[in-house]
């Protein structure tokens, strides 16, 4: 851990590289886990094809939340995302981040980006902002 | 009595798979259950986040997985809701189908019993009119089936169609380039490598971050070194590619007599980040390193020096007498090779690797990976082992007319296990990805200087389960011996190594009692075994040198490497591409 002689920041490369391969392994498992979901799906529509109204609301239940695994997923990577960017804008420096800083109101993240001004670079993770 | 006998035909269908339909269900549940707890695990990984990135107005950070979590909750309800009803489903229907036999029998008995009436008129009587009154009550309970079969069908759908929340349609989709992908039919989430992405993205900004400086004066260079601190960590912890590192590195300057003043900045300003990375030219690191060294010597003298007033207890000098023992392995002595400190690592317990013989210039090098108990506390062991190895290569050039110019590396690269961790993987495991990136690193520095160098693993003890994880992987190594070997880990053949047919090779002598006890123990594969399929060598000794006079005789786990010993003259041939020389029995 590194942090930046009278500021707020801190950071640790190698402890944020060891928590994103953490965070790999689980998100790989829920992966797998989608995947053999659709196979249950799949399994499931077999055995009702006798039942054609039991087939069309089980389709129903499942289309409704087929993207949902996505979506989970498409988060957690999106947030791992703005710890990447927010990690390499500290240990860098770049003027990008400093024309990005507002002291006291947080670092605008490359990549996120506030939708009104005092928002927090996180917003638009919080809110579930417009995909980019 | 025809009239009251249902038709067979009256029987409602039913061709639903209940056994499948029962596990497709409980599948269903415990999958979604098993992505719930996935989502549970990252965000209790994301507890972590504070402690590795912090700034102020950053919090929101650490809750970033929070919704995730929700919607894996939601999801994973929705889902054994479902399951629930499609169990019950199930069983529900299972027992209808179990009716339906009963009925059938019964439809088919009647049918039966009517067609013998009908042939025998004299039967006519009481015990059709019982029949007519079985007929009735089979009728009903056909009716009832009926009727049971929808109900179960609509309580089903209800069921289903009741069940609400679980659509995380509250998170938006991302597009995340190289982040994520969505299968296209079913949208199911392919996981890409976020660890990698950060590698890939910090040793990206490493290398820009490096050349800016070599393009600065010294002194600007020195204020963004000190205005960034978090910088040498990040370059350690995720160098760019050693190929792309290479190519930059040579383009500000070929060699040490060409060196830029980019390259003397860098070395001046950022010595532990140059003498680590792989791809930067071996003169540089040994430079840059032996900065790093000296100050280190330096840092260390002086905290033992201010703690000595308050010690309450002995000191430990251990990190000063590694460090003195790396510092005095530089030393030559009469020997006319050059040494270079190749790495170094200060990170935990000191680990490095100097090389005997220019590693710039060789195009035949031979890594001298080290085993169990290695450390840098015997650095200067280590290095004669390798000057002695160099040596030998040298006579056996001298005899077989080559002049081609060789290093030998001896590589204590990683944190070696002790007799009690020599049983586990784990330290082999990062111990193998150190020695990836050192071979790559040599491979790079060879391909800019326009050579395919000739590169050899000579690997002892533990180190040859260190090197047999790493050479799963292509990694441009010719040849691979082993001696006195602790086993290999998941690996029974040598074709799983990615090294060329008939270039590995093994041997132990007749009393290492280490290398059994350390297969037994751990319960690796055994080299030397003719499933594996590995040349074996002879390390005995005692038998005439063709060059003249005798092998010495060697015994033990650590005298492979000692001079006028059989084992090192094949080390020797194998390292200069001529294993087809080794003594065998």
């Amino acid at each position: 851990m590194q942090s930046q002689a009278g500021s707020t920041w801190s950071v640790d490369v190698e402890g944020a590289q060891t928590l994103l391969s953490k965070v790999d392994v689980s998100a790989t498992e829920m992966c797998s886990a989608a995947t053999s979901i659709t196979g249950a799906r799949d399994t499931i529509l077999s055995a009702l094809s006798g039942s054609p109204d039991v087939v069309g609301a089980f389709s129903g239940f499942f289309d409704e939340r087929e993207s949902a695994p996505g979506r989970i997923a498409s988060r957690i990577a999106r947030s791992a995302d703005a710890v990447m960017e927010g990690v390499t804008a500290i240990v860098f420096g770049d003027d990008e981040m400093a024309s990005r800083m507002e002291p006291g109101a947080g670092v605008l993240l490359p990549g996120v980006s506030a939708a009104a001004p005092g928002e927090t670079a996180f917003d638009s993770l919080r809110f579930g902002a417009q995909p980019r | 009595m025809s009239s009251t006998i249902p038709l067979l035909s009256s029987l409602p269908v039913i061709s639903i798979d209940t056994q499948a339909l029962s596990a497709g269900a409980v599948d269903l549940s415990r999958r979604a259950s098993e992505l719930r707890t996935s989502v549970d695990d990252i965000a209790g990984d994301w507890n972590g986040v504070p402690a590795v990135f912090a700034f102020q107005g950053g919090e929101d950070t650490y809750s970033l997985i929070d919704p995730a979590k929700q919607a894996a909750e939601d999801y994973a309800t929705a889902m054994s809701a479902a399951s629930v009803a499609l169990s019950d489903f199930a069983i529900t229907i299972a027992n209808l189908k179990a009716e339906r036999t009963a009925l059938e029998s019964e439809i088919q008995s009647l049918n039966r019993q009517e067609d013998a009436a009908e042939r025998d008129e004299k039967e006519l009587g009481y015990s059709t009119w019982s029949a007519e009154i079985a007929a009735y009550g089979v009728s009903d309970r056909v009716a009832a089936l009926r009727d049971n079969l929808r109900a179960a069908e609509e309580i089903c759908v209800s069921a289903l169609r009741g069940i609400t929340g679980g659509n995380a349609h509250e998170l938006p989709v991302f597009d995340l380039t190289g982040g994520l992908l969505l299968a296209p039919s079913t949208g199911t989430p392919i996981w890409a490598s976020q660890s990698d992405l950060f590698t890939d993205r910090v040793g990206d900004k490493v290398l820009t971050a490096l050349d800016q400086l070599a393009g600065m004066s010294q002194s600007e260079a020195r204020a963004w070194i000190a205005a960034h601190p978090e910088f040498d960590d990040a370059a350690l912890a995720a160098p760019p590619p050693a190929d792309e590192v290479a190519t930059w590195w040579f383009e500000q300057g070929a060699s040490a007599e060409l060196a830029s003043a980019g390259q003397l900045t860098l070395i001046a300003v950022a010595p532990a980040v140059v003498g680590s990375m792989e791809g930067v030219g071996y003169w540089a690191r040994d430079r840059s390193n032996r900065a790093v060294l000296d100050k280190a010597i330096e840092d260390e003298r002086a905290r033992l020096e201010d703690a000595q007033p308050r010690a309450r207890v002995r000191l430990n000098h251990d990190k000063l007498d590694n460090l003195l023992e790396i510092q005095a392995s530089l030393d030559p002595g009469d020997n006319d090779q050059i040494r270079q400190l190749t790495s170094l690592d200060l990170r935990g317990r000191p680990i490095a690797a100097v090389s005997v013989g220019d590693l710039d210039a060789a195009s035949h090098v031979a890594y001298q990976v080290s085993g169990m108990f290695s450390s840098t506390s015997g650095m200067s062991g280590a290095v004669s082992d390798a000057q002695r190895l160099y040596s030998e290569q040298a006579t056996v050039a001298s005899r077989l007319g080559r002049t081609d110019p060789m290093a030998t590396v001896a590589w204590i690269g990683y944190d070696s296990p002790d007799a009690v961790s020599v049983v586990f993987d784990d330290k082999a495991e990062a111990g193998a990805e150190q020695l990836s990136m050192a071979l790559g690193g040599s491979n790079a520095v060879g391909a800019v200087h326009g050579r395919d160098n000739y590169l050899a693993v000579d690997a002892h003890s533990y180190g040859t389960t260190v090197s047999m994880i790493a050479l799963r992987e292509d990694l441009g190594v010719d040849a691979f011996a082993m001696y006195g070997s602790a086993g290999g880990v998941d690996i029974k053949d040598v074709r799983e190594l990615d090294v060329p047919s008939g270039e590995v090779y093994a041997t132990e002598t007749r009393n290492d009692p280490w290398a059994p006890i350390g297969r037994f123990l751990s319960d690796r594969s055994d080299p030397l075994s003719d499933r594996f399929g590995a040349s074996e060598f002879r390390s005995d000794g005692g038998v005439p040198d063709p060059y003249g006079g005798e092998f010495v005789e060697i015994s033990g786990h650590s005298e492979y490497l000692h001079a006028r010993s059989e084992s090192l003259r094949n080390l020797a041939l194998i390292n200069l591409g001529r294993g087809d020389l080794v003594t065998k029995d």
